[in-house]
């Protein structure tokens, strides 16, 4: 079906390790970060269709570059996932552009109807940014 | 070559106690890690403050601070209290303002805490102080969410690839994942950091809805009554604070009953009117009124008096290690967030939960 990539920040290895092979199962291709360097590469390189993040990452908090990322990628999708449940954390996150906060442990299955959700959200914008264009 | 500003940073987020820089307008322009930790802020949130933002209102902290930037001298003040609903209970403090060697209207405030006195309070209070309980849940949240976030999806993926019959034990794993997950969601409601939104509402309306949701959701049979006066005005409260109190004080009558005989299990809900009733408020210790009445009354047997004196202590329960505990806690937290009251009437015939709340007029 979707030959979609996901970028999975993420530090903590089990989590890593169980959605990284969910999404795989579902079709996607994943590539990993496990800190906020790597994840900035990634984004620099233009890699993936769609980010998943952590935010409390061992280089950093992702509100630090979160901004930055929607700025230069304007069109990728962002799910923020985080241990951080508080209100405050969700604010910060749809305030700075983030598509949606899941807070841990979180639903696969609901995570995997954010990411369908939003690839399919993405579409419009990118057309309409074609006719711009014209 | 090393960044001259970079060291300043690191020189200061590795001193290990608080410390704050503003300028003469008082704006907050830089804090170390240990004034984030203590304000419960980033430095990003802090930034855009002023430092009577995050010091308590009327504080001579405050005035310590007016007097440096004044007349450009040392000023110290010794056991301040800082504490504030965003912080948290900072008793005891050493505050000490200076300017800035050779930058202008540039001002270094300086907290130090009671190391040892702060020590023995923990020890002594230990649980049963709902501020260690304000630290212990960001601690828990974060180390036991992620390790949750594992097996609840490792069982997920596991369930995916079993027969439906074959599911049974996943499903447990699931479950009693989200049954941790609810326990550090309720734990968090202790972490005072975000204050409280009070509105004007009508008590009546959360009451009933919560007489609803309780008599659909109980598998026996209760009648809950309701004895309203219907001239009161509106409180003023978080509605879905105080249907989170009324359910927990419901759910306790009704787990009460379980360990009776009686037949006629009732619940009665009432409100009233009553003049004269004040108390001082927390932080800015004015008085206020708490005229709003409500009272959820039992017939069941009471609480035992052996813990009746610590009920509104977390983990304190008369039901079996493991069976909650959080409960009447969680509404002794949300009732202080009101600048409430609640009493505790209880005897064999049954117990009364007497809640005060301030009102609209």
């Amino acid at each position: 079906m979707s030959n979609k990539t996901i970028i999975l920040t993420e530090d903590d290895e089990s989590i890593k390790l169980v959605t990284s092979s969910y999404l795989q199962d579902l079709g996607y291709e994943v590539i990993m970060a496990s800190n906020l360097r790597q994840l900035w590469k990634l984004i620099e390189d233009n890699k993936g269709d769609i980010l998943i993040t952590d935010v409390m990452l061992p280089d950093g908090e992702l509100f630090d570059i979160l901004p930055q990322i929607t700025e230069l990628r304007e069109d990728l999708p962002v799910i923020v996932v985080s241990a951080k449940n508080n209100l405050q954390t969700a604010i910060s996150a749809t305030k700075q552009g983030a598509y949606e906060y899941l807070p841990k442990p979180f639903d696969l299955d609901e995570l995997q109807n954010l990411v369908k959700k939003a690839l399919e959200r993405k579409k419009p914008q990118k057309i309409n940014q074609k006719f711009k264009r014209k | 070559m090393i960044n001259n500003i970079n060291i300043h940073k690191h020189v200061l987020n590795s001193i290990t106690f608080p410390v704050i820089i503003i300028d003469d307008l008082k704006n907050i322009k830089m804090v170390n890690s240990a004034a984030e930790a203590f304000f419960k802020s980033s430095l990003k949130v802090l930034a855009e403050k002023k430092i009577q933002d995050i010091f308590p209102f009327s504080s001579p902290a405050l005035f310590l601070v007016d007097s440096c930037i004044k007349t450009g001298s040392i000023y110290k003040e010794y056991k301040v209290d800082l504490s504030t609903p965003m912080s948290g209970i900072h008793k005891d403090i050493d505050i000490e303002v200076t300017p800035v060697t050779d930058l202008k209207k540039i001002f270094q405030i300086t907290l130090i805490e009671d190391y040892h006195e702060k020590k023995l309070l923990m020890q002594n209070e230990n649980i049963k102080n709902t501020t260690s309980m304000s630290n212990m849940s960001q601690i828990l949240a974060h180390e036991i969410k992620n390790p949750l976030a594992g097996i609840r999806g490792a069982a997920q993926i596991i369930e995916k690839k079993f027969d439906y019959d074959d599911t049974v034990m996943t499903e447990v794993i699931i479950n009693e994942v989200d049954r941790i997950k609810r326990l550090i969601d309720n734990l968090q409601i202790f972490d005072s950091s975000s204050p409280i939104d009070l509105n004007p509402i009508n008590i009546h309306s959360v009451l009933r809805h919560v007489r609803e949701v309780m008599i659909n959701s109980s598998k026996n049979k209760v009648r809950i009554t309701e004895n309203f006066d219907p001239s009161i005005p509106k409180i003023i409260g978080n509605k879905d604070q105080l249907i989170q109190v009324f359910i927990n004080l419901i759910k306790n009558s009704i787990e009460a009953f379980e360990n009776t005989s009686n037949s006629l299990n009732e619940i009665n809900l009432s409100t009233s009117y009553e003049y004269g009733f004040t108390v001082k408020e927390k932080f800015t210790h004015k008085n206020i009124k708490l005229p709003i009445r409500i009272s959820v009354k039992d017939n069941g047997p009471g609480i035992p008096s052996s813990i009746s004196e610590e009920i509104f202590q977390p983990f304190v329960s008369s039901k079996k290690i493991g069976q909650g505990g959080l409960g009447l806690s969680i509404v002794s937290k949300i009732i202080s967030d009101h600048n409430g009251t609640i009493e505790l009437e209880t005897n064999k015939n049954g117990t009364n939960f007497i809640i005060r709340l301030m009102s609209e007029f």
